[in-house]
């Protein structure tokens, strides 16, 4: 759980955990910090990398519309299929978002082309550290261009690249924060004996990411997931406006996705006001 | 993949508990009462 307007890691939370007092009851595996350490495939949650980008280079408005070919879409030799039962025809930029379509998400990465694809990943924050001041295994990996042929229609569904939770959260703290990526804040000051400040660490912007006008109309469209209208109606909340997007991705073994082995994620932000935090939630199962 | 198995169906219920008992640990003020939305009047959303 990040401020998106600082970059403050409110909360970070690992499930199986460990006791810190009894090391050795514990195994390797539980004392990984898996926020910062562990990649995966994020799935439908990346499909805002594309679309802001789309918006920021005005290419797309979220009112286009699509043919989302009934969910088969055939290219580069090979058929992509959208995830959901319900196969969708026409649909506007908004509600590729808000029902979640491969297809759609796809056709705007045609669109935007593989080198503009390319230079939002990176915008985003995916293929670099994060900038954390804790030990982490993995940058997180992105395949540079030439990308393979079909790529450009996997890679806006957030396949064949692979992302930490605490680099998905970022991300959609950039959008949370009109545009701007910020970078990971663990410690505000540091105290003397005494109690005399002796080091502050300020927040610090990575980049900025997006206009605040793309950011903005992002957010209008990740407002529509978290409706009735949209794929992620369970996320929304009582008490508070939200946006958000969920996403599914297929656990990879050996470059071979394993059939059963799957990562489900959310992704968000609430209260939807300047003093908002942006929530990543990331589960694996061995189902 | 089975439809249960859905970051939709399976992650989006945890967002909502976590970020709902957040808020409340929080205390940052409720803006939707009885289904209509208080304060936010635009779809920037962020000001």
């Amino acid at each position: 759980m990040v401020r998106p307007a600082t970059g403050e890691i409110v909360a970070m939370a690992n499930l199986p955990t460990f006791d810190p007092n009894n090391l050795g009851a514990s195994t390797p595996d539980a004392r990984r910090n898996r926020i910062i350490s562990d990649i995966a495939e994020p799935g439908s949650t990346f499909k805002i990398v594309v679309v802001s980008a789309a918006l920021n280079e005005n290419i797309s408005k979220l009112t286009d519309l699509i043919d989302c070919e009934h969910g088969n879409f055939q290219y580069a030799g090979y058929t992509l299929h959208d995830a959901h039962e319900d196969k969708y025809n026409i649909l506007s930029v908004e509600e590729v978002v808000a029902k979640s379509s491969n297809v759609g998400a796809a056709k705007i990465g045609i669109k935007l082309g593989p080198e503009k694809l390319e230079e939002y990943v990176r915008r985003f924050g995916f293929g670099e550290p994060t900038g954390i001041i804790l030990p982490a295994k993995f940058a997180a990996l992105f395949v540079p261009c030439p990308l393979e042929q079909d790529s450009i229609t996997r890679i806006p569904m957030g396949h064949e690249v692979a992302a930490t939770p605490l680099q998905m959260c970022l991300a959609m703290s950039a959008i949370a924060n009109r545009g701007v990526l910020m970078r990971p804040r663990l410690v505000d000051h540091l105290e003397d004996a005494e109690g005399k400040v002796i080091a502050r660490y300020p927040p610090q912007v990575a980049r900025r990411v997006v206009s605040e006008t793309a950011a903005q109309q992002m957010v209008a469209a990740l407002k529509t997931v978290v409706s009735t209208n949209g794929s992620g109606l369970n996320a929304q909340l009582d008490f508070y406006t939200a946006a958000g997007k969920t996403g599914t991705a297929q656990k990879s073994v050996g470059g071979k996705y394993v059939s059963g082995n799957s990562f489900r994620h959310s992704s968000g932000s609430f209260p939807l006001t300047i003093r908002s935090f942006a929530f990543q939630w990331h589960l694996m199962s061995r189902a | 993949m089975k439809k249960g198995h859905f970051g939709a169906t399976v992650a989006a219920p945890v967002f909502k508990r976590i970020a709902e008992r957040s808020a409340n640990y929080l205390a940052i003020p409720s803006q939707v009462v009885r289904n209509q939305t208080l304060a936010i009047t635009n779809h920037s959303a962020l000001d």
